[in-house]
């Protein structure tokens, strides 16, 4: 019934985000003189006119070149063919084949002038198929629920890339903007699930305390441990930015460390007040104290495998890193001390703490508004 | 923690000893004609070729016609400047602006003129005393020697970027100092290298003016460059504020065209010996400019047995920047660059560690490589350099514990480094050397037989 309305209101806003994040004053740091240009283009290979490829046993990637005749597809150049020497390396390797679509780098220098070289295959075909794939599994498994989760995800990344990412950019304080957007889309994300009920009510309020809990150990973390955003290793670029907007680079890793808490937070929450529910369906004479004992040991259960499943994000992000450290027999003073493993660290435990004091804070908050003699009514 | 201490006084060890090098050549110059002409960031760049110097220097008010003098050193009697034996050569004033990254991308005047002028008609070693004024009133007087052109050799540096304050007490004063001692060092340890390359971020503030101003004010302030040709290219540091690098260097051949955004700091070759120098400001996101660029000054100068390209933005290096989008933008696109022009070998920095490569093509390195060798004849591929900071303003830790793929050689000591490029003929040799104890970190040859 509402829903239509829901998704209007959904469009409207992603609408006023767009617009908001494109007036903006933009860095540019590279310039260019006059009518000089780089441009992204779709092209299409017509022909592999030659290659000479040798696969490098030591670590299996093919390296070498081809020769191909390509056929720009977008911008100035349009339906101009000319032969690229496609190189694949260790920096670039794209093994290419007669009809595959490419997107070209086309550095202009003057009119007359440009260079195209391969930038990459063309990939957004792929993205969309996995897009597509995963929407009709949400919607094919999940029902209208399912959809209704689509609809809370795309307001996540609206909130997040068009408000959040623009915020921070233009000076607004990071911590500020994480606490207000992830308030947000906590509570848009649950109230799309769960609908206007006391069950969304106690996951959004036990979700909310999570994210401050987790806010005040990622501040003690980081004034204890002396790490910040100008300990990680974008601090120059974003130094840069800063001085533009005055975009406040020291506390984007701390707006960071709330940002990465939040699914975890929202995902126990709904898990223990959903289960609350149940609980009280099945029987509807529990008192309060019944239902937060039956929320903790919904809670307990989950903690361990939330915690794991916070820890394996981290660990799948930073796999690369850790088969380094690995192979080259670093002391734990090193690694335990450099940047970027304490920050990894500190990251996964601040999250896992906060998840943990979010499960006594949602059996609480369940039970004590799914005990009251008059639950309100579900929309 | 006691090896960290030991290398930290043997650094201010060596800090004193450049300082005190330093205090004596200025001494030692001080005496040759003082002069009533206020002037500031005094330095001059080689010129087209090594015939020519350019001069650059900024003054308070603006003077109808620059002029530098230049006479024989054998010409002077005593401590006064030989002004009836002296040549004059006279330049250009303009107007310094610039236009600040956090700005808006207006131009705002700075107050000051720069002044500019090109000397040409030098002999090879000889010993010249020189001084810069309007015509009336004269600065003090300096004296430079030029150099033999046939066997000669250059010093080199990464990022000064004066005022970064990431080392030691953090304050402009100690870069400075690291920058004096660097300098010092360098300078008593190739007493005739025929000029300087520094390779950009040679000032460190993004957003404010002064504090940029003040951070070449001591860039400029060590004696040495005053005798020593400096050849500088634009890094990104420098570039936040726009044309204002551009003011205060003088350089040839530049192009109005290629690798500008501000249209007084683009790319810009000379020749030395039978070299030629291809400087590039690789802020500037279209390579085919530069192509363009290499292409013209190839063409123009065909007579030069090597070609190096000297640019900030590493593309070959290990550390924080190896990475970066944009860095690795410039890895895919310049190296064909620079194959399709046989160039001999890329001096970079931007990276705050040294790096140098195996002969690169295609990407990757020229197979047959040895990684152990300590110098290559004929190579089929490029050798790219990335030199550490020359001031230890500032380090990087290593993106990756083990070496890139292209790595032949790399060392991130946190202490102030500097190269010398000596070619003889045939042979390009590069040796870099630290400054606490002047040990060599490592030494290539390139030799050619074709």
């Amino acid at each position: 019934m509402g829903w239509a309305a829901v998704a209007a209101a959904l469009a409207l806003f992603a609408a006023g985000a767009v617009r908001f994040a494109a007036s903006t004053d933009y860095c540019r740091l590279y310039r260019s003189s006059g009518s000089a240009k780089v441009s992204y283009e779709r092209g299409r290979v017509l022909a592999v006119e030659g290659e000479e490829l040798e696969r490098d046993d030591g670590r299996g990637i093919l390296t070498g070149v081809q020769d191909l005749a390509v056929r720009i597809d977008s911008g100035a150049h349009a339906g101009t063919e000319l032969r690229i020497r496609n190189v694949l390396n260790y920096t670039t390797h794209f093994l290419l084949g007669k009809g595959d679509s490419v997107v070209l780098h086309v550095d202009q220098a003057d009119p007359d002038h440009y260079i195209a070289s391969v930038y990459s295959v063309d990939r957004a075909p792929t993205l969309l198929l996995f897009a597509a794939l995963f929407a009709a599994a949400l919607c094919g498994i999940g029902g209208r629920r399912g959809a209704r989760s689509l609809l809370g995800m795309v307001f996540t990344v609206a909130s997040l890339a068009l408000v959040f990412v623009p915020l921070v950019y233009r000076g607004c304080s990071p911590i500020l903007a994480a606490a207000a957007v992830g308030v947000a889309v906590i509570a848009a994300s649950l109230l799309l699930v769960a609908g206007a009920s006391a069950k969304a009510g106690a996951a959004i309020a036990g979700s909310i305390v999570g994210l401050a809990v987790g806010a005040l150990l990622a501040l003690l973390f980081e004034a204890l441990a002396q790490v910040s955003g100008y300990t990680t290793a974008e601090a120059d670029s974003l130094l840069a930015i800063a001085g533009r907007g005055g975009m406040k680079a020291g506390e984007l890793l701390f707006a960071a460390f709330m940002v990465s808490t939040l699914g975890a937070e929202m995902d126990i929450a709904i898990s223990i007040s959903s289960a609350v529910c149940e609980v009280r369906g099945g029987n509807p004479r529990l008192g309060p104290r019944d239902l937060f004992l039956a929320g903790m040991n919904v809670g307990r259960d989950m903690m361990g495998t939330m915690a794991n499943t916070l820890i394996l994000a981290f660990a799948g992000t930073s796999l690369n890193s850790m088969i380094l450290i690995y192979s080259l027999e670093r002391s734990a003073n090193q690694i335990l001390n450099s940047n970027a493993v304490a920050i990894a660290i500190g990251q996964s435990l601040c999250a896992g703490l906060a998840v943990a004091v979010t499960v006594p804070a949602v059996a609480a908050l369940s039970a004590f508004l799914l005990s009251r003699p008059r639950p309100r009514p579900a929309l | 923690m006691s090896v960290a201490r030991g290398a930290f006084s043997a650094h201010s060890r060596g800090l004193r000893a450049g300082l005190i090098a330093g205090l004596l050549s200025s001494v030692a110059l001080a005496a040759f004609g003082a002069g009533d002409y206020s002037i500031s960031g005094l330095n001059f760049a080689p010129g087209s070729d090594g015939s020519k110097l350019n001069f650059a220097w900024f003054t308070e008010s603006p003077a109808a016609k620059p002029v530098v003098q230049i006479a024989r050193k054998a010409d002077a009697a005593g401590d006064a400047f030989p002004a009836g034996k002296a040549k004059s050569f006279s330049g250009t004033s303009s107007k310094v602006s610039a236009t600040p990254f956090n700005g808006d991308d207006k131009s705002v005047q700075v107050g000051g003129y720069a002044d500019k002028v090109a000397v040409s008609g030098l002999r090879d070693s000889t010993e010249y005393v020189y001084r810069v004024g309007d015509g009336k009133s004269w600065s003090q007087a300096y004296s430079f020697s030029t150099r033999d052109e046939r066997n000669f050799g250059f010093l080199v540096v990464g990022d000064p970027q004066l005022g970064a304050k990431a080392t030691g007490p953090k304050t402009l004063a100690s870069d400075a100092a690291g920058w004096q001692d660097t300098l010092g060092k360098a300078v008593a340890e190739h007493p005739s290298a025929s000029f300087l390359v520094s390779l950009g971020d040679e000032v460190n503030d993004y957003n404010k003016l002064d504090s940029q101003a003040a951070e070449y004010s001591a860039f400029f302030a060590p004696q040495q460059l005053r005798s020593l040709p400096m050849a500088t290219v634009n890094g990104n540091h420098d570039f936040q504020m726009g044309e204002y690098y551009g003011f205060h260097y003088n350089q040839p051949n530049l192009s109005a065209r290629y690798g500008t955004s501000y249209g007084n700091d683009g790319d810009y070759w000379f020749v030395y010996g039978e070299v030629l120098f291809l400087m590039l400001n690789s802020n500037t996101e279209s390579i085919a400019t530069h192509d363009l660029f290499i292409r013209e000054a190839v063409e123009k100068n065909p007579g030069a047995k090597w070609r190096i390209a000297c640019f900030h933005h590493s593309v070959y290096s290990e550390a924080d920047h190896f990475a970066d989008p944009d860095v690795i933008d410039r890895r895919t696109n310049f190296p064909p660059v620079f194959e399709r022009y046989k160039v001999d070998a890329v001096l970079q920095g931007h990276d705050h560690s040294y790096t140098r490569t195996l002969p690169m093509r295609d990407g990757k390195p020229v197979a047959g490589s040895d990684p152990k060798a300590q110098s290559v004849s004929d190579p089929a591929g490029v050798v790219y350099f990335t030199f550490n900071s020359g001031s230890g303003s500032k380090f990087y830790d290593w993106h990756d514990a083990a070496p890139e793929v292209f790595s032949a050689a790399r060392w991130q000591g946190k202490v102030p480094s500097f190269s010398y490029v000596a070619i003889d003929g045939g042979k390009l040799s590069v040796t870099t050397y630290r400054t606490d104890d002047m040990s060599v970190i490592d030494s290539y040859s390139i030799v050619k037989t074709k």
